[in-house]
This record gives C-alpha cells, sequence and structure tokens, in this order.
C-alpha cells in the first residue's frame, strides 16, 4: 500500500520510520542518558564541534564551555580553549561521546544541564508510543462497541449511542483533566504511563465508535452477510469474519489522525505537569520549561521539542490522508497533494 | 434557409481523442430534431456545446454553432449568457440533482425571469404560475413553493421543462428527457413536448430511445461514436435505415 | 401565500423536531452529570478529611457540608442530592479558593465565553472565505499556498504556537504578553477597558483560531469543489444566471450547509484547545481555574467546572442542531431524529 502514496505521502512515511527507529535505539545514538545532569552547563546552548586547531585538520573535538558576563552583563557560554575534548565514535555503546568533564551538547541543555538531543530521543519514546498504545485500547473498545451497535441496531444502538455522545459532549481536555484527578498521588512512573494510555484512550474512543458504527450499519444490509445469516452462522461469527474486515480497512486512515491527536493530547497534558512526570522525558514535559517566556529567549532550543511534535502530527496527517486517498480515490479532494 | 439552429463540422476533443467528429446537422423553427445513439456517441456532448457548457478538460476544435443567425462559439460570455436560459432552455436528465435543494421551485424559476427580464416581482410571480400551469402540474401554487425533493420524479421533471420555458425560448435542448421515468410519465412528457411544438418551439432531443423519436421527432440524426451516420426524417430513417448502424438501432427497437 | 393548514402543520413539525432535540439534550445532560459525579465520589482520598484537617475552615461548615452532601446514603441518592443542589446553585466548596466554587465559576465562564466566542468569529469569518479562495483558485499558487499553511496549522499544538507568537511578541513589542487586563485596568473608562480586553484578546484568540480556521479552510474547500461539480450548477450556468449568482447563491450556501453539522463538534475542540491556550497566555478562563483545580486536588472545583464546560457544550450543540434544521429544508420537513 506505502508504494500507492503520493510523494508527501512516502516522505512522511519513511520520516516517521526514521524517529520510531531513533527512539528504538535512543541509547545508541544519544550521547547521554535521559537523567545525566551537569548544573554547570545549565541552558548551555549546542556545543559546536571543532574540525581544525590552529588551522590545523585534526580528530573532531569540543571546547569545554565556561560561564561569563558579557558587555551588557548578560550570562553567556564562552569557549574555554584550554578544555579539549575530543569526540569519541563508537565509544561505551554510544554513537557520538566525549569524556568526562567534556560535555557533547548537539542541540543545547535544558536548565539541569542535560542534553536536550538525548532527552528528545529517550522522550520520542513515551511520545511516539504513549499515542500508538491509546489509539489500540481505543480502537478496541471502538471496534467492539461500534460494531455492536452497528450491527444489532435497535435499542442496543440507541444506548450505546447516547454512551457515546455522553463522552463526546465532555469537552476533551476537560475529561482529561478530571480523569486525571483520578489517578491516586502515588502512582510510579510506569504507573502514570499506563493511567495516560487509558486517559487517552477514554477520550477518543467515541468517535471512532460512531465510524465503525456506521460502517457497520452499512456492511450488515450487504448480501453476503444476509446469506450468513440464512445459513444459520451465528452473530458473532458474522460479525468477525464479515464486518470487521471490512471496517478495518477503512478505519486505517482514521486511525492515524486519531494517533496525531493523542500525541497532541499527551504534549497538552505533559506541558502543565499532570502527564509523564520529571525525570522521564516526553516531549511534552520538555516543553513545560518553555512555557515561560524568560527561559525562551534564554535559550531559545528547549523549543525544539515542539518543532517534533509538530513533524510528528503533519506525518501522521499526511500517512492518514495518503491511506484515505488510496482506499477512497472518491473522498474529497485531497489537500496532501502538493 | 430558415433554419434556428445549424450545426456545421463540429468537432470536439478531449486530448488527442475526438468525441464529436464534424457533426453537422440542422433544427428548423417549430421541428422537433432527435439526436440518437448508444452511450458514448457524443450526443450529451453536442448538446452542452450548444450552450458552451463544456466540462474544462474538452475543447471545441472546429465548427459552427448558427443559431438565430449568429455563430454562438465566437461569442464573448455575456452574449453567450444572455442567449441561455432566454433563447435556449436546457432539460436535463435527472431533475433532482438539476435543481438546487435548498431553494424551492418557484424561487428557481423566478431566477431565470429575474436574470432575463425586466418583469416585477409580481409579473415574475404570475408568469411562473402560468408556465407551471402550461405543462399541466396539478396545483401550481402548491409546486411554486415546494422543493425539489417535495416533488414526485414526474412533478420535477415537469417542473423542469417549465424553467426551461419561462422566458419563452425558440429552442429547448433536452437531454434523455424520460430515462428516469416510468411509462405513463413518460406519455405525459411526451404530451408536452408535442404541446411546446404547437407553440412553435423548437425542441432538440438529445435519447437513446427509439420509441420516443418515432412519437416525437420529426427529423432524426444518428450518431455513432461521434460520427453522424445518417440522418433525415425520423419515420423514413426508422422505417428505411440505410447505415448498418442504424439498422442495429432500429432492429433493437423492433 | 401558504394555506393556514400548510402553516400550522409545517410549525408543528419543526416544533416536534425541536422538542426531540430538546428531550434528547435533557438526556444527555443527566448522563453527563451523573458521570461526573461518579468520577467524583471515585476520587481517592475522602474529600472531607482534608476539609477537616483544614484549620482555616470551620466544623460548622464542614458539618453543613456534610449533611448537604448525604455521603452516608447510596450512590444515587447522593447523586439526586447534589443534582438538586446544583440546581439550587450550591456547587460545592473549593478547598484551592476557599470559597464556595461559584465565586469562581462566575466570572471565569465569562472570559471563556469571551475568548470562544472571539476565536469562533475569526475561524468562521476568514476560515469560510479562503475556503471559497481555495476552491475558485484551485491548484494555482495561492491555494497551494494556503493548502501548506492550513496543514501546517492545524498540526501545530496549540501551545506550542502559543509560546512561538509569545516570544515574537516579546521580541518586537506590540501586543501583551498574556493576562487580560492590564495593571491598571480598574481606572479605565468603559471605553478604554474594552479596547484594553480586545488588545489582550488577540493573541490568544488568533492562536486558539488559527488551527480550526485551517481545518474549516480545508473543508470548506473540498465542500466548495463537490458541490461545484454538482448539476445543478451545471444547470444554473445553462439558465444564463450570472457567474457571480451561480457561486454565491448556489454553490456557497450548498457547500456552507454541511458545515452547520460541524458547528457542534467545533464547540468541542473550542472549549478544549482553549483551555490549554488560557493557561499558556495566562487568560483567566474556566480552563486555567481547571488546571489549578486538578494540581490543588480541588475535587468541588474540578467537577463542577467540568460539569459547567460539558453542559455549555451540550447546549451549544442543540443550538447547532436547530441551527442545522433550520437552513437545511431537507432535514426540516422530513428527517425524523
Amino acid at each position: 500500500m506505502i508504494a500507492k502514496f503520493s510523494l508527501t505521502g512516502k516522505i512522511c512515511f519513511w520520516i516517521l520510520v526514521l524517529m520510531y527507529a531513533a527512539a528504538i535505539f535512543a541509547n545508541f545514538i544519544c550521547p547521554y542518558h535521559y537523567d545525566d545532569e551537569d548544573r554547570d552547563y545549565s541552558y548551555c546552548p549546542p556545543t559546536a564541534v571543532e574540525f581544525k586547531d590552529h588551522d590545523r585538520w585534526v580528530h573532531p573535538f569540543v571546547y569545554g564551555r565556561r560561564l561569563t558576563f558579557n558587555e551588557v552583563h548578560r550570562r553567556v557560554y564562552v569557549k574555554d580553549f584550554t578544555q579539549k575534548y575530543e569526540l569519541h565514535l563508537f565509544k561505551m555503546g554510544r554513537l557520538l561521546s566525549v569524556d568526562a568533564p567534556g560535555r557533547f551538547y548537539l542541540w543545547g541543555a535544558d536548565a539541569r544541564g542535560r542534553d536536550l538531543f538525548s532527552r528528545i530521543w529517550y522522550g520520542a519514546r513515551i511520545s511516539l508510543s504513549i499515542g500508538i498504545f491509546g489509539v489500540l485500547i481505543s480502537f478496541i473498545l471502538g471496534l467492539i462497541i461500534g460494531g455492536i451497535a452497528g450491527y444489532y441496531g435497535g435499542w442496543i444502538d440507541q444506548v450505546l449511542m447516547r454512551i457515546c455522545e455522553m463522552f463526546m459532549m465532555i469537552p476533551g481536555f476537560y475529561l482529561m483533566l478530571a480523569l486525571r484527578a483520578v489517578v491516586p498521588e502515588n502512582f510510579n512512573s510506569l504507573e502514570v504511563y499506563a493511567s495516560v494510555v487509558v486517559i487517552l484512550a477514554l477520550i477518543g474512543w467515541a468517535s471512532l465508535a460512531r465510524i465503525i458504527r456506521g460502517m457497520a450499519l452499512s456492511v450488515r444490509e450487504r448480501d453476503y452477510v444476509l446469506a450468513a445469516k440464512t445459513f444459520g452462522v451465528p452473530d458473532i461469527v458474522i460479525i468477525v469474519k464479515h464486518v470487521l474486515p471490512q471496517t478495518i480497512s477503512y478505519s486505517l486512515a482514521s486511525l492515524m489522525l486519531t494517533v496525531s491527536s493523542y500525541i497532541l493530547a499527551e504534549a497538552g497534558l505533559s506541558v502543565v505537569g499532570l502527564g509523564i512526570q520529571d525525570p522521564i522525558p516526553s516531549w511534552g514535559n520538555l516543553l513545560s520549561d518553555a512555557m515561560q517566556i524568560v527561559p525562551v529567549i534564554f535559550a531559545p532550543w528547549i523549543l525544539l521539542p515542539g518543532l517534533f511534535i509538530f513533524i510528528a502530527v503533519v506525518c501522521f496527517n499526511v500517512v492518514g490522508d495518503s491511506i484515505r486517498d488510496v482506499l477512497d480515490p472518491t473522498f474529497n479532494e485531497s489537500s496532501t497533494n502538493l | 434557409m430558415n433554419e434556428l439552429l445549424t450545426i456545421k463540422d463540429l468537432t470536439v476533443a478531449v486530448g488527442e481523442k475526438l468525441l464529436v467528429n464534424q457533426a453537422s446537422f440542422e433544427v428548423s423553427q417549430g421541428k422537433i430534431v432527435a439526436i440518437a445513439g448508444g452511450s458514448g456517441s457524443g450526443k450529451t456532448t453536442i448538446g452542452l456545446s450548444i450552450l458552451n457548457l463544456l466540462p474544462a478538460a474538452l475543447r471545441i476544435a472546429r465548427g459552427q454553432i448558427i443559431f438565430e443567425g449568429q455563430d454562438l462559439l465566437r461569442l464573448n460570455s455575456q452574449e453567450l449568457r444572455e442567449r441561455r436560459g432566454a433563447r435556449i432552455g436546457m432539460v436535463f436528465q435527472e431533475p433532482l440533482s438539476a435543481f438546487d435543494p435548498l431553494f424551492t421551485i418557484g424561487q428557481q424559476i423566478d431566477e431565470v425571469l429575474a436574470a432575463h427580464t425586466s418583469m416585477t416581482k409580481q409579473e415574475r410571480y404570475q408568469q411562473t404560475l402560468e408556465v407551471l400551469s402550461q405543462v399541466e402540474l396539478p396545483d401550481p401554487k402548491r409546486a411554486f413553493q415546494s422543493y425539489p425533493h417535495q416533488l414526485s420524479g414526474g412533478m420535477r421533471q415537469r417542473a423542469m421543462i417549465a424553467q426551461a420555458i419561462a422566458c419563452s425560448p425558440s429552442l429547448i435542448i433536452a437531454d434523455e428527457p424520460t430515462s428516469n421515468l416510468d411509462v405513463t410519465l413518460q406519455v405525459k412528457i411526451n404530451a408536452i413536448f408535442k404541446v411546446l411544438k404547437t407553440k412553435n418551439i423548437s425542441t432538440l432531443l438529445i435519447t437513446h430511445d427509439l420509441g420516443m423519436i418515432n412519437q416525437l421527432a420529426d427529423e432524426v440524426v444518428i450518431l455513432r461514436q461521434g460520427n453522424v451516420v445518417e440522418k433525415g426524417s425520423a419515420s423514413q430513417v426508422i422505417a428505411t435505415p440505410i447505415d448498418p448502424y442504424t439498422r442495429q438501432l432500429v432492429e433493437a427497437f423492433q | 401565500m401558504k394555506s393556514r393548514d400548510e402553516k400550522s402543520c409545517l410549525s408543528r413539525l419543526l416544533l416536534k423536531n425541536i422538542l426531540q432535540r430538546l428531550f434528547s439534550t435533557l438526556l444527555l445532560l443527566v448522563t453527563v452529570s451523573f458521570f461526573t459525579f461518579w468520577l467524583m465520589r471515585a476520587t481517592p482520598g475522602n474529600f472531607f478529611d482534608s476539609l477537616r484537617l483544614n484549620p482555616q475552615i470551620s466544623q460548622a461548615t464542614v458539618d453543613h457540608y456534610e449533611k448537604l452532601y448525604h455521603l452516608k446514603d447510596p450512590l444515587l441518592v447522593q447523586y439526586g442530592h447534589w443534582i438538586i443542589n446544583i440546581l439550587h446553585g450550591e456547587w460545592g466548596y473549593s478547598l484551592y479558593y476557599n470559597v464556595p466554587v461559584t465565586h469562581v465559576l462566575g466570572s471565569r465562564l465569562w472570559n471563556t465565553f469571551i475568548l470562544s466566542f472571539a476565536s469562533l468569529v475569526l475561524t468562521w469569518g476568514i476560515g469560510i472565505p479562503l475556503g471559497i479562495l481555495g476552491a475558485l483558485y484551485r491548484n494555482k499558487w495561492c491555494d497551494r499556498l494556503l493548502s501548506i499553511l492550513s496543514f501546517a496549522a492545524f498540526s501545530t499544538p496549540g501551545f506550542f504556537l502559543a509560546v512561538l507568537v509569545l516570544y515574537a511578541a516579546s521580541r518586537w513589542g506590540g501586543l501583551p504578553l498574556g493576562g487580560m487586563h492590564s495593571p491598571n485596568y480598574d481606572d479605565m473608562n468603559l471605553f478604554d477597558k474594552i479596547k484594553d480586553t480586545l488588545l489582550h484578546l488577540i493573541i490568544p484568540a488568533t492562536v486558539l483560531s488559527l488551527s480550526s480556521m485551517a481545518s474549516l479552510q480545508r473543508i470548506m474547500r473540498g465542500n466548495m469543489l463537490g458541490v461545484l461539480r454538482q448539476q445543478y450548477i451545471l444547470a444554473a450556468r445553462a439558465k444564463g444566471l450570472p457567474e457571480n449568482i451561480v457561486i454565491y447563491r448556489h454553490a456557497l450556501r450548498n457547500a456552507f450547509n454541511p458545515l452547520v453539522t460541524l458547528l457542534g463538534y467545533e464547540f468541542a475542540a473550542l472549549l478544549s484547545g482553549a483551555a490549554l491556550i488560557e493557561i499558556v497566555c495566562s487568560w483567566p478562563g474556566l480552563g486555567s481555574l481547571l488546571l489549578t483545580a486538578v494540581r490543588s486536588k480541588d475535587v468541588f472545583l474540578v467537577m463542577s467546572s467540568t460539569l459547567l464546560a460539558s453542559v455549555l457544550l451540550i447546549i451549544g450543540n442543540w443550538l447547532a442542531d436547530i441551527l442545522l434544521t433550520w437552513v437545511d429544508p431537507r432535514i426540516r420537513y422530513d428527517r425524523k431524529i
């Protein structure tokens, strides 16, 4: 199916693959663990890699950094030419690193001197996976409830749809926060992760269920379903064998779009401090530093996680659109034919 | 030559493919001329070409369409618009999709009058009721206030004909006007076209229904894959077809 | 022109429609309130324990609330009392603000309303025309540009965009950086007060509407293109109607109508999105209230805000539904619920 995507669709798909690969191999590609602090280097700007020493080509290295004041009495980091640290390749299981006490910040450091590059890719593990798991649960819930409602119709349909509507009538963010308030305070990080997954799943299952219900409603009138019924095939078998497979391929596009909205939702939750907690990074809670103007002016690189959220969301949306174009080319003009 | 409409060498292409190839025929005042052929023969294309309403991908490569002494293909859009609806009316195959679902029948007929005449609102209302009764709608006032989906198929088609004749045009182009109707309604619509003829309104009837042609048309033009293969008086062509394709059509109809 | 019989028949149908919708709306309200209530009771820790431990609250107040909420009674009974209390204006007590919840909700609600309303106006006021533009100039450079911008806009997290805009504003000046009023608000005359609020409204409202504007533009463009392919547009041109009547009377109305159904869902996204933007821009609305409440485990406030937001949404949807019925004759006269 991917071969049939438009060019933008293919590009976005491979960007996503790359991002997931980077997340999975984070402990290889990142110079530091996400928790690795060095308060001397708080908000240190990205360290430049030097290739020349006194105009001679040498093995790449970085200079140390020193905190000092510039002419207008602002705090800046300047290169400390007395300290040179060689850039190592493949040392200690990491792609790039430097020996302590040198620090190598590809994309700058946060308030506690932790490497932003590393935190972003470790954070990718959380941000990119939470959306997937959330969607999985939403989808299963939606399949069950939507499938049953659409297939049986009648009062079952009415009741289930009312329940769906109820969930859709509580604004997502409010529902998220309200559910979060119910989560006990003493959960460890894994339990918090699981709770966030469940919360995300609960805010989005209802619209998926409605879509699936609509599809189930149309499928059940098809001839092969009626034929199966006349042969006495039990309902549940019909649902699983005939109704659901049809709905899955068309749900795929909606699923992609739901993943992107979950990524945004998790980011929103974490950015206000109610999602994944420090020190475990997620793109959302990395951005919580950036919610104050002052650090942003001083260290604009802390906005980078937002860029990655944006890229991930765009890619999921484009892939979702592309899937829909492949499966249903008659749909409204695709806006991704750029 | 007092031909109302003369088509000369009309050629319509999409890309390199020819949909209509050097078609030529005439429609005289007060006559019903049918364009017959299977699907894909180019008949609807000819109809749309007259009003210059072809989809963007199609282009008129050559030819002349002379209506009331003027070549329509040489007119600018303003002049063309003055003729559409006013001098030439069009009746579409599927009246439910040819009417705007959000406006009443009355409003849509009133529009045509407002665009082409300087009648007052009251006069337009009277004229609309007048044409609605001319097409033998049982309750013109009710039809006026109805939305398209509230009328039955037959009433809708009659309303569309009413809309087409509202400004007393000299030519009606009817594209498969009865294909979607059952036989009893077809008879009624046929009767309306006959009435139009008595008012000296010519009709260009686009259809694949030889039965209708037999009953209504004075002349017929047989189209096959964009080419005119035969034309002449309807009764003659049907009785003694010359071209093998025409013979096929006639035999299928018998 | 309509006969008396017809008129009364039509208005009876319309009335029946409205009543049916009203009934399902009420049903929805009950369900949502019950769910919120159940959620509240599910919060670990007895709310009243914390009340009792708080030295600033007198025993009398605690007793008063305990009696009011019938904690010893079965769940359904408690729910019943809660609803009755709500209807009487008794929404509970806020731990954090140390006042009854109603004192806090009122002004916050109004602020959120202003923000949401401004955003709605921007979204529809700009999104629709841009959508028409995109359709009429399809695939020309301005359509492609709009397409890319739209896509980017609704893929950007709202709060992130807010931060970027605030950052830009702090660099280039001109607009206030958050909050709703300037420090000297209370000294201003009415006209200046309005101006001040509007100035503060610009950044949050714009950021909030950006993503819905973008998606609305996409949808409007798609609808417009779909409508322009319809037979009745061809028929309208065949009637010799001037092009601008074809586009702005026939195409536009048909393209626009289905969007009214979106209005309901729009409210949901609006209230949700507004919450986060409020927080980032320090706009004192319902959303930022909710955040404070959750952080401080202020249960009554959390649930009241959630309930209030849901009620707003439900009412908004109901109004949107009625609007749709009014605007589409096919639904008005023929559709059952």
